[in-house]
This record gives C-alpha cells, structure tokens and sequence, in this order.
C-alpha cells in the first residue's frame, strides 16, 4: 500500500490522517463552545 | 548563491522579529505580561508558538538525518507528536492546566506544581531541574542553527553562532513571552510555507510521485554492494521503508530512545506547558488543536518523509546514500537542501531552520530566566518588585551557560541531545504534573518522591547504565572499570526514561499512598 510494504511504516502515515481528521472533527466542534468549567474556577 | 538576495532576505526577517519582539516590549508592563502575556493570547498565535517551540533545528535536521540514515522508522516520532504532542497535550492536559493556573494565579510551571502541592521545595527543585539540565537542550538546538548557517553561508561555525544567539538575546529579553510568542507565530509560518514547497519540490526533483518513490526507495536497498548494505544491515538496518531489525542497536535508539523518549517527553515540557496558561479560556485551547495538527503534520511530517527519499535523489544524481556522502548525519538535512533544491529556496530554506531553531531557543531562554528569577530568586529571597529585571538577568544567564555547553557537544549529539532532554523532562516531572491534573489521592510527599526519583534515576541512567552516554562521560568506567553497570544485552542500549519513567510513577504511588491521610 503507497509503495510500503512494512506495516510498521505504514501505520505511522495511515495514523497521522486519523490524527488530523479527529484534530478538524473536535477543533470545529467546539470552535464557538465556551466551556462552563471555565467560569466555575 | 546569490549574496545580495540572501542577504536581503536575512535583514528583512531579521527586521520583522526586532518589529515583533518591539511589539512585545511595548505590550509587556507587569510580570504576569512578561511570563503568560496578560492570559490574553489569541489561539492561533498560542498554537502555532506551541508547534514553532515543539519543533527545533534538532526535529528537522537532527531527527531529518536520522531519516535519511535510518529510514522512515522515524515516522512513529511525527505521529506521536501529532497524537501525544497536540491532542493529548491540549484536551487531557491543557485544559485543566489552563483552569489551575488560573484558580492558583501563577505564570509557570514550577509554581503550578508547587502551588497545588502546596511545597515551595517543589517549586524550586523543579525550578533548578528546569534551570540545571535545559541548557543541554538548548545548546543543542543552537548547534543545529548554527551548523545550517555555516552549511549554507559559509561562514566560520564560531561567528554564526555568536550572531545567532545575540539576536534571540535581544528580542526575548525585551519582548518576554509576548515578543517570543509574537516572533513564534511568524516563524511557524515560514516553517510551515517553506515545507510544503520542500515537499512539492522534492517530488519534483525526483520526477515522480508519492507511491513510486516508495517502491524505489524500498528497492535501493538492493542496489547497494552487498558489504556495504551487510554492514548497515548489522546494526539493524533493514531499509528506508522497513523498520529495523526487532532487538538491535537501531532499533533500540529508534523506539526507546527517539520515539518514546520524544513522544512521551513532550507531555511535561515547561515550555510548552506554560503556553497553556497565556489564553483566557479553554475554547482557545480546543481551537488550537487543529491548527497545532496540521502544522505538524506538514513540518515533521514532511522534512522525515524528505529525509528518507534524500537518498533516492542522491543515488539518482550521484550514485551514492546520504550517509556516503555526508558522515555527520546533522549535516545531511543541510546538504540536501543545498544540492537539490532552488538558490532561492535554499535561501527561504535557512530561515525556516533560523526560525525553527529560534522559535524554540527563545521559548528555551525564556523558560530558564522564568525558572531563575520567578521560581528559584523570587521565592528564596522574596522581592517581587524586581521580578522582571531578575527574570531577564536569569535569561542572560542561561543564553550564556547554553552558548559554552554548545561548544562541548561532539558530533551526530542533536537528536540524541533532545532525546536526553525530553527523557529527564518525562521522567522527572510527568508523574507529579498528571497526578496533580487527574488524582486528588496525591500527595506533596508523594510529588516530591517522584520527582526526586525520576530526576535521580535518569541521571543515574545516563551515568552506570545506558551504554553510549556512560560511556562518553566515562564515571562508571573510573569507578567500576567497566562502561555500563549491566552488560547483557539488551539492557545497555535501553534508554533512561525506560528506567527512570516508571520509577517515578511507582514513587508518585507508593509515596502519595502512604502519606495519604484518612
């Protein structure tokens, strides 16, 4: 798969999309979100 | 190259950072501007000055050379520090980082632990952790700036450091974390702009895509001579797409040591963790975990997958790896650029490494001065009046024990330096800091055990056990007559974090348990 055979290589590359997909998935979510334990501090 | 327009490129990045570093002088008149920025810094500023501070001269061209000799292994070292340097980081640490430095009113990290642990030994033994052993760090990221200015201009390694090290001076002193998160931010951009085209001009270059530089570079290996790949293969190379050989040398420097010493380390960075505490509410700190992402997956991500397929580029155009070319594996990142790409990219190039270095170094100095003057003077001696002319002398003091130790460094030491670092960080503070975020059963007993173990324990490492430091600094060979206290292996080639890591989290432990009260 992409030219890499070792699964070992490869999972670092296929994780790091993961990575950036959960990043854009939370970091939209809660763009405009105030968080209430801010203000129970 | 073209002096003229490289020169002008210098003065005008140089000038952008005296504007920003100005910028934040003007903006800085209390101390609590001076260590956190008022609390009021944006998200985007926080996180790309989080990414430019994580990632150093030592990321692109130590770890980048590690690449280029070792291959892609080195890609568990991105991912990790996308997964455990950003989300984790920011969701499970940041956050509660944020509100406790907020409720206990503090600006570092020293007297956030100390603080909640209610010990001001705490807070000054972390304070001269942080002051004691982050000038190594430092010193190494220095000698990756350094080496790349010379590399690329030419100039004598003495003057380009001295230079180098001025201007980070002035600005950090001046501008304290506003004119050092200001200057970050821009530097991040650069590093950001500059991979990208890294990456698309490498392709190009090679006259080929993602998938077909692949497979050739997996089958470089068998254009190798025969002696030559059964002497790299001895140490455990299996290739530039393989991972090396389970229960070798290379394998036990790539995870141990790189991987885990990095990936785990970068949890309990002072640095790093005082820029959870410049922004006013966690909704900056939630955006900030994608822009952290992206950036590191475009500059570590890109300059490791360019550090493996340097050697395609280098076998199509001169018959010969990396490693053939280049014996000190520091200067592979810098030799690369200069023979592949562009003049004036080469030139673009060098600032993205300045920035990479001074974005770090800066925070660096910072941290140290803060540890110096707010953690360790200003508690001992108690004059908060003075804090910030003591802060800015504990950073001169600290910018000049770096610029002497960056002298002493020998060869190939950049990525292990920052291991080294990251390592002693991981184990000497991440017990106490997690358990302060998450278990209300912890001790100030049970901190200070930790602490104390995890500091003592790597040190002790370094010293009696882990083969490659031991044997340089040459104690247990003057004492015991041999290099290592343990000589079967694979126990000489374990990095000190797998020593002292869980001895510090069994200290937190046992300790917190038997002073808990009921």
């Amino acid at each position: 798969m992409f030219g890499i055979e070792d699964p070992f290589i490869l999972a670092p590359y296929l994780l790091m999309g993961a990575c950036v997909i959960f990043a854009a998935w939370y970091g939209l979510k809660y763009w405009n979100k105030e968080d209430k334990k801010d203000t129970n501090v | 190259m073209n002096t003229f327009a490289l020169g002008l490129i210098v003065i005008v990045y140089l000038l952008s950072l005296a504007f920003l570093g100005y910028l934040g002088y003007k903006k800085t008149t209390s101390a609590n501007d001076y260590l956190v920025g008022g609390r009021e810094m944006n998200p985007f500023v926080m996180a790309l000055s989080y990414g430019a501070t994580f990632i150093s001269a030592s990321a692109i061209v130590g770890f980048g050379g590690v690449a280029a000799a070792q291959g892609m292994g080195i890609q568990w070292l991105a991912m990790l520090n996308m997964l455990v340097g950003v989300i984790i980081a920011f969701i499970f640490f940041g956050l509660r980082t944020r509100r406790l430095g907020e409720k206990y009113n503090v600006s570092t990290f020293p007297a956030l632990l100390g603080k909640h642990f209610q010990s001001t030994h705490i807070q000054i033994f972390v304070g001269a952790v942080i002051f004691l052993g982050m000038p190594l760090y430092a010193s190494v990221v220095m000698k990756g700036g350094a080496v790349f200015i010379e590399e690329i201009f030419a100039v004598d390694y003495n003057i380009a450091l001295l230079i180098f090290t001025l201007v980070i001076a002035a600005y950090v002193i001046a501008g304290g974390i506003k004119g050092v998160m200001y200057t970050d931010t821009l530097q991040a951009c650069i590093m950001f702009v500059c991979m990208l085209f890294l990456l698309f001009w490498l392709y190009k270059s090679l006259g080929m895509g993602f998938i077909e530089a692949n497979e050739k570079l997996t089958a470089l290996t068998t254009k190798l001579a025969p002696e030559k790949f059964a002497a790299m293969h001895k140490g455990g190379f299996n290739g530039w797409t393989s991972m090396p050989a389970f229960n070798s040398p290379q394998w036990y420097t790539l995870v141990t040591t790189l991987i885990l010493g990095v990936g785990i380390g970068c949890l309990a960075q002072p640095q790093l963790v005082v820029r959870f505490m410049t922004v006013k509410s966690s909704t900056e700190i939630r955006r900030g975990v994608l822009i952290g992402c992206v950036f590191l997956l475009i500059t570590v991500g890109t300059i490791y997958h360019a550090g493996a397929l340097s050697n395609l580029y280098f076998f199509q155009t001169r018959g010969a790896i990396a490693t053939d070319l280049v014996k000190d594996i520091d200067k592979i990142i810098p030799y690369f650029i200069n023979q592949s790409m562009p003049w004036w990219f080469t030139a673009l190039f060098m600032l993205c490494i300045l920035s990479a270095s001074m974005s770090t170094l800066s925070s660096l100095f910072h941290t140290m001065g803060s540890a110096a003057g707010s953690d360790i003077y200003n508690v001992v001696v108690k004059r908060p009046s003075q804090l910030t002319k003591v802060i800015r002398l504990g950073v001169l003091v600290s910018i000049v024990i770096s610029y002497i130790i960056c002298y002493m460094l020998p060869n190939d030491f950049i990525a292990r330096g920052t291991s080294i670092f990251m390592g002693i960080c991981a184990s000497s503070f991440l017990p106490a800091y997690f358990s302060m975020l998450y278990w209300k059963g912890a001790t100030r007993q049970g901190a200070i055990a930790s602490l104390w173990t995890g500091s003592f324990a790597s040190i002790f490492a370094m010293f009696f056990l882990h083969q490659k430091e031991a044997a340089a600094l040459g104690l247990c060979k003057a004492l015991f007559g041999t290099e290592v206290l343990i000589q079967a292996n694979p126990w000489p080639m374990i990095d000190p974090i797998l020593f002292a890591f869980p001895a510090s989290i069994l200290a937190m432990y046992i300790g917190s348990l038997l002073t808990q009260k009921k």
